[in-house]
C-alpha cells in the first residue's frame, strides 16, 4: 500500500530529480567564467602543490560538485527503493539517480583534463 | 485503413479488445460547450480567434510557407554552386541568400512549426480543454508573422540581410554593414522570437498544471516531456540572443560600442551571446522531434515504448547539457586551454543521452512488429540521417578536429544531417500521423511513399558528397570555387540531389490537396494509438473533451477499457465539470506530479487586444528598422494600451454563492475571475524571463570588464560615487516594504488599507527613480564614449525600464483596488503584483550593485 506524499517530500523529490544538472550547470558557469578571468590576469601562473594554481581551482570545484551530486543522488536512490512510495514519486526518484549519475560522469570527465594539460594556454 | 489486429499482437499488457479503443463520452450540453469552446465569426473574429487547433493550425502552415520559400533559396545557391566559377547569383546575392536560407529555416521554420504542432496537440493529448492562455497564442502567432513579413520585405528595399544567420560583428556592426539589411535582421528576428518566448510560457504551465487527473508526471506522453524541456530551453536560450540583438542594435544606431575593441567593446560577446542562444537552439528543434518519434515508433512497432524512464530522463539531460556547448562554435578563436576542455566535454558527452533515445526507439521497433505505413517510414528515415549527424558531431566536439574542418562544407553536411534528420524528417512524420486528426481525412499512402523517397534519396545525394568536398577543403559561405580542386563532381551530384528534394516536397503539396478532397475518412483512432487525442472525433469538437478522461495508465488507449474511471470523487467531479459551466470555459488544474484536480478557473475568451498588441509591437520594431523614433513612441503608446486592455477583468460570469456550492460539492475551489495557480506559474516564469535577461547583461558586464586590466579604464571615468544610488537603493527597499504591507491588507479583505499602501509603494518608486535619474544626469560620460559608458546607461536603463513596468502594473492594481475588485478571495493581482515589484527590487539591487559598487571592489 502507498500512502501519499507531503508537500515537503513532494518538493525534495523535484530538487532531486534537477540536483544532478543543476549542481553540474552551477559547476560548468563557474568553473568557465573563474578559467576566464584567472587566465588573462595572472600571469604568470604559480604552481601550488604541482599543479598551475588555477588548476588546482578546477580540482577542487570538481571534487566538491562530485560530492554534492553524490549526496543528492544517494538521497534519491533510497526513494527510488521504497515499495511504500506512489509509482510516480518512485520515478521522479529513478530520474533524479539517472541524471545524477549522468552529471557526475560529466563534472569527473571536464575536471580531469586540467591534471595532464596546462590550463592557460591559449589555443589554437 | 484500421490497422487490423494481426498487425498488432505484441501489446501483451493491453486489455482493450480490438477495434474498440475506448472514446470519450459525450454530454448533453454538447451544444452549449461546442458554443461556449467557439471562434467568433466574421473577419474580426478571425483575428480574435483563439482555440488551440485554429492557432496550432496557423502557426504551422505559416512556417510550412516560410519552410517553401527556405527551401526555394536552397535552389538557388545549389544552382550556383553546381559548376566551378559560375556567376548566376554572384557574391552579394548569394550572401543574401545563405544568410536568409539559414535565419528563415531556423527562426521562422522550425521553431514555429514544433510550437505550433505542441500547441495544436497538447491540450488533446494531455486530455485538457484548451492552453492556459489562449490570447498569449494569438498574440505569439501574430508576432511570428509579422516578424517574419518584416523579415523578408528587406528584398523589397533591396537591403536583405547577408552576414550569415549568426551575424558576427564587426561584419554586422555599423562600420561593415551600414545598410538596413542588419536591422531587418536585427528587429525583425526579435518580434518573431518574443512570439517564440510567449508561446513558451505558455506550454510549460499547460504541462505542468494542465493535465487530465491520472495523468502522474510518469504517465506524461513522451512528447510532452520533450516539449516541456523545448520550452524550457527557448525561455533560456531566447533571452540572451534578444539581449545581444538589441546591444548591436543600440550599437547600430545610438553609437553605443559594446562591439566595437577601438573603444573598449568586445567582438567576442557578440559570439558568446549569439552561441548561447545558438547552440541550445538546435536542441530546441532536435527534443521536441525525438518527442515526435518517441509517440509514433510505439504505435506503429505495435508496443510500448522501450526504457520510458531513461527517455525521460535523458530529455532533460540533453535539455541542460545544451547549454554547455556553446563555446565549440568558437573553438578557432583562441581561448584557455582547460576552458576549451569544458565545452569539447560537454559536446562529446551530449551524445550519450541523445544515443539513450536512438536506442530505444530502436529497442521498440526491434521488440515490436512494426507496422509500415508512411510517418514509420520518415521515423525510420530520419534515425538512418540523425545517425550519421550525431556521429560527425562527435567528430567536430573534438577540437583539433573542428580546427581541421571548421568552416568547410563538411560542417555544413554535419548539422543538414542533424537538422534534416533529427528534425525534418519527424515533422513530416508528425505531420503524416496527426494531421488526420485534425483534417478528419487521411494523407494518401503512395503520394506518401513517393514524398518519402525522393526526399530520402534526395537529401542524401545533396548533403552526403559535402562531407568530402568539406575535407578537400572547399569553405562554406563562399559563393564559388576553382575548378580543377576535385570539387566538381561532389557538387553537381549535390545540386541534383537538391531538385530531387523538391520534387519531393512537390509530392507531399500534391498529396494535401488530394487528400483535403478525396482522402479516405480517417475515423477517431486510424492508426490504433494509444494516447487520447485519439478518444476524440476527427476533428475534435470545440471543447476537446465534454468530460475529461481520467488516467490510469502510460497508454490509456490500450490499457484503459474504459476512459472515465477512477477514484469517485474525481469521476463526479469529471462529469460534473461536462454540465456546469457551460456558459464560460472552464478548465482544470492539477497538481504537477500527481495530477490530482487542485481548482477549476477560467480560461481567457476571445478578445481584439492581442492582435493589436502584436501590431503595435510591429510597429514599434518597423518604425526601429527605418530610424522612425517618433513612431517607435506611438507604438511603445499603443502597446501599452493594448496590454492593458488585454487584461482588463470581465464581469464575473459566476456568483460567489455559484463557485462556493461547486467547491463544496467537489472539494476544489472554483475562480472565474482568474486562476490562482496558473497566474502565479505565469508570474513565476516572467520573474524567471527577466533574471535571464539581466544575466546576460550581467554577463556582457563582466565579460567585457575582465578584457580590461583598469576598470573603469583611464581617462574614461573615475569610479562612480555611491551616495546617490544608495538612496535610491534604500527609497525602493522602503517601497518593497509597503507593497507587502499592502499584501498583507488585502489578505485581511482590509480595502482602504490596500489602496493606501499601493499609493505609497508607487510613490516611493517614484522617488527612487528620480534620484536614479538625477545621478545619471551627472555623469561625467556619456554612452558613445567607451564601452564602459555604453554598459553603464544600458544595464542601468534596464533595470530603469524594469520598475516603469512594475509601476504601470501597480497603477492599474491601484485602479481596480479602488473599484473594488480584490477582497481576500479574489486577490491573487494583487500577489502577482507584489511578488513582481519584489523581483524588480532584487533586480535593481543587483544591477546598480555591479554599476556602481564593483568598481570600488577591483
Amino acid at each position: 500500500m502507498t500512502k501519499a506524499l507531503t508537500a515537503t517530500q513532494k518538493r525534495n523529490l523535484w530538487l532531486g530529480l534537477l540536483a544532478g544538472p543543476l549542481a553540474w550547470a552551477t559547476y560548468f558557469t563557474a568553473g568557465y567564467l573563474f578559467l576566464e578571468t584567472a587566465c588573462r590576469h595572472a600571469t604568470p601562473i604559480a604552481n601550488v602543490v604541482g599543479l598551475a594554481w588555477p588548476s588546482l581551482v578546477i580540482v577542487l570545484l570538481t571534487i566538491a560538485t562530485l560530492l554534492l551530486i553524490a549526496y543528492a543522488g544517494r538521497y534519491t536512490y533510497h526513494w527510488w527503493l521504497q515499495a511504500d512510495v506512489p509509482e510516480y514519486g518512485r520515478f521522479m526518484a529513478q530520474a533524479g539517480t539517472l541524471l545524477s549519475a549522468l552529471f557526475a560522469l560529466i563534472v569527473l570527465l571536464t575536471g580531469l583534463p586540467v591534471l595532464f594539460l596546462p590550463p592557460c594556454t591559449f589555443v589554437p | 485503413m484500421e490497422v487490423t489486429r494481426e498487425e498488432r499482437p505484441n501489446i501483451q499488457t493491453s486489455i482493450v479488445p480490438e477495434g474498440q479503443t475506448p472514446v470519450t463520452a459525450g454530454t448533453t450540453a454538447h451544444q452549449a460547450l461546442e458554443r461556449v469552446w467557439d471562434d467568433p465569426p466574421g473577419f474580426i473574429g478571425r483575428l480574435c480567434a483563439l482555440q488551440n487547433d485554429t492557432l496550432g493550425k496557423r502557426i504551422m502552415g505559416t512556417a510550412f510557407a516560410f519552410f517553401l520559400i527556405g527551401g526555394l533559396l536552397s535552389l538557388f545557391m545549389r544552382l550556383q554552386l553546381a559548376i566551378p566559377e559560375n556567376d548566376l547569383l554572384g557574391p552579394d546575392t548569394y550572401n543574401q541568400f545563405f544568410t536568409m536560407h539559414g535565419s528563415t529555416m531556423m527562426y521562422l521554420f522550425a521553431v514555429p512549426m514544433l510550437e505550433g504542432f505542441t500547441i495544436l496537440i497538447l491540450p488533446f493529448l494531455l486530455g485538457s480543454r484548451e492552453m492556459p492562455f489562449p490570447r498569449l497564442g494569438v498574440f505569439s502567432y501574430f508576432t511570428f508573422l509579422f516578424g517574419g513579413i518584416l523579415f523578408y520585405t528587406s528584398f523589397l528595399f533591396g537591403s536583405a540581410p547577408d552576414a550569415g544567420w549568426f551575424a558576427y560583428t564587426p561584419l554586422s556592426g555599423p562600420e561593415f554593414s551600414p545598410g538596413l539589411g542588419m536591422d531587418f535582421w536585427l528587429l525583425a528576428l526579435s518580434v518573431a522570437e518574443i512570439g517564440a518566448i510567449a508561446a513558451g510560457v505558455e506550454i510549460i504551465i499547460a504541462i505542468l498544471k494542465m493535465r487530465a487527473p491520472g495523468m502522474t508526471i510518469s504517465r506524461m506522453p513522451l512528447f510532452a516531456w520533450a516539449t516541456l524541456v523545448m520550452a524550457f530551453s527557448i525561455l533560456f536560450a531566447f533571452t540572451p540572443l534578444i539581449v545581444g540583438s538589441l546591444l548591436l542594435e543600440l550599437d547600430r544606431q545610438f553609437g553605443t560600442r559594446f562591439f566595437d575593441p577601438t573603444a573598449g567593446g568586445s567582438t567576442l560577446l557578440w559570439q558568446h551571446l549569439f552561441w548561447i542562444f545558438g547552440h541550445p537552439e538546435v536542441y530546441i528543434q532536435f527534443v521536441p522531434a525525438a518527442g515526435m518519434v518517441s509517440m509514433i515508433v510505439p504505435v506503429f512497432a505495435r508496443r510500448p515504448a522501450a526504457a520510458y524512464p531513461f527517455v525521460a530522463t535523458s530529455l532533460v539531460a540533453i535539455g541542460f547539457i545544451s547549454f554547455g556547448l556553446w563555446v565549440h562554435h568558437m573553438f578557432t578563436v583562441g581561448l584557455p586551454q582547460a576552458a576549451m576542455t569544458f565545452f569539447a566535454v560537454a559536446s562529446i558527452l551530449i551524445a550519450l543521452p541523445s544515443g539513450v533515445q536512438v536506442f530505444a526507439w530502436m529497442a521498440t521497433i526491434w521488440a515490436g512488429r512494426p507496422v509500415w505505413k508512411t510517418p514509420f517510414f520518415f521515423v525510420v528515415g530520419s534515425l538512418i540521417i540523425f545517425i550519421l549527424g550525431g556521429i560527425t558531431g562527435v567528430m567536430v566536439g573534438s577540437p583539433p578536429f573542428d580546427w581541421q574542418v571548421h568552416d568547410s562544407f563538411f560542417v555544413v553536411a554535419h548539422f543538414h544531417y542533424v537538422l534534416v534528420g533529427g528534425v525534418t524528417f519527424p515533422i513530416f512524420a508528425a505531420l503524416y500521423y496527426w494531421l488526420p486528426k485534425f483534417s478528419g481525412k487521411l494523407l494518401n499512402e503512395t503520394l506518401g511513399r513517393w514524398h518519402f523517397w525522393l526526399l530520402f534519396i534526395g537529401f542524401n545525394l545533396t548533403f552526403f558528397p559535402m562531407h568530402i568536398a568539406g575535407i578537400q577543403g572547399m569553405a562554406r559561405r563562399v559563393y564559388t570555387y576553382p575548378a580543377d580542386m576535385g570539387l566538381d563532381l561532389a557538387n553537381l551530384i549535390a545540386t541534383g540531389g537538391t531538385f530531387l528534394q523538391a520534387a519531393g516536397i512537390l509530392v507531399f503539396l500534391a498529396n494535401l490537396v488530394y487528400s483535403h478532397y478525396k482522402g479516405e475518412a480517417a475515423g477517431n483512432n486510424p492508426w490504433s494509438a494509444d494516447s487520447l487525442e485519439w478518444a476524440t472525433t476527427s476533428p475534435p469538437p470545440n471543447y476537446g473533451f465534454a468530460v475529461m478522461p481520467i488516467v490510469r495508465s502510460r497508454h490509456p488507449l490500450w490499457e484503459q477499457a474504459e476512459l472515465h474511471q477512477g477514484n469517485e470523487r474525481v469521476e463526479k467531479l469529471v462529469h460534473a465539470l461536462s454540465l456546469w459551466p457551460t456558459k464560460w470555459r472552464a478548465a482544470l488544474i492539477t497538481s504537477a506530479q500527481d495530477a490530482r484536480p487542485e481548482e477549476v478557473f477560467r480560461v481567457a475568451g476571445p478578445s481584439i487586444w492581442p492582435f493589436a498588441a502584436a501590431v503595435t509591437m510591429t510597429v514599434i520594431f518597423t518604425a526601429e528598422v527605418f530610424r522612425l523614433h517618433l513612431l517607435t513612441l506611438v507604438g511603445v503608446l499603443g502597446l501599452v494600451i493594448s496590454i492593458i486592455g488585454w487584461h482588463w477583468p470581465e464581469k464575473a460570469p459566476t456568483t460567489a454563492e455559484e463557485e462556493a456550492a461547486f467547491a463544496r460539492e467537489h472539494g476544489i475551489p472554483v475562480y472565474a475571475n482568474g486562476s490562482r495557480a496558473v497566474s502565479r506559474s505565469a508570474m513565476l516564469l516572467t520573474i524567471l524571463l527577466l533574471a535571464i535577461a539581466l544575466s546576460s547583461f550581467l554577463f556582457s558586464y563582466f565579460y567585457i570588464r575582465i578584457e580590461h586590466s583598469e576598470w573603469p579604464p583611464a581617462g574614461i571615468a573615475e569610479p562612480p560615487a555611491l551616495l546617490l544610488p544608495a538612496v535610491a537603493a534604500a527609497i525602493l527597499l522602503a517601497s518593497g516594504a509597503a507593497m507587502a504591507w499592502a499584501q498583507r491588507a488585502i489578505e485581511q479583505n482590509r480595502r482602504r488599507r490596500l489602496q493606501i499602501r499601493l499609493a505609497i509603494a508607487f510613490a516611493l518608486g517614484i522617488a527612487a527613480l528620480a534620484v536614479q535619474l538625477y545621478d545619471y544626469s551627472q555623469l561625467p560620460f556619456d554612452w558613445q564614449g567607451h564601452a564602459y559608458g555604453s554598459l553603464f546607461y544600458v544595464l542601468g536603463g534596464f533595470a530603469i525600464l524594469w520598475l516603469l513596468t512594475a509601476l504601470i502594473m501597480n497603477g492599474m492594481i491601484q485602479f481596480w483596488a479602488w473599484q473594488r475588485r480584490y477582497s481576500a478571495r479574489h486577490r491573487w493581482t494583487v500577489e502577482n503584483a507584489a511578488l513582481y515589484w519584489f523581483a524588480m527590487t532584487a533586480g535593481w539591487l543587483i544591477t546598480f550593485a555591479t554599476l556602481y559598487l564593483s568598481p570600488h571592489l577591483t
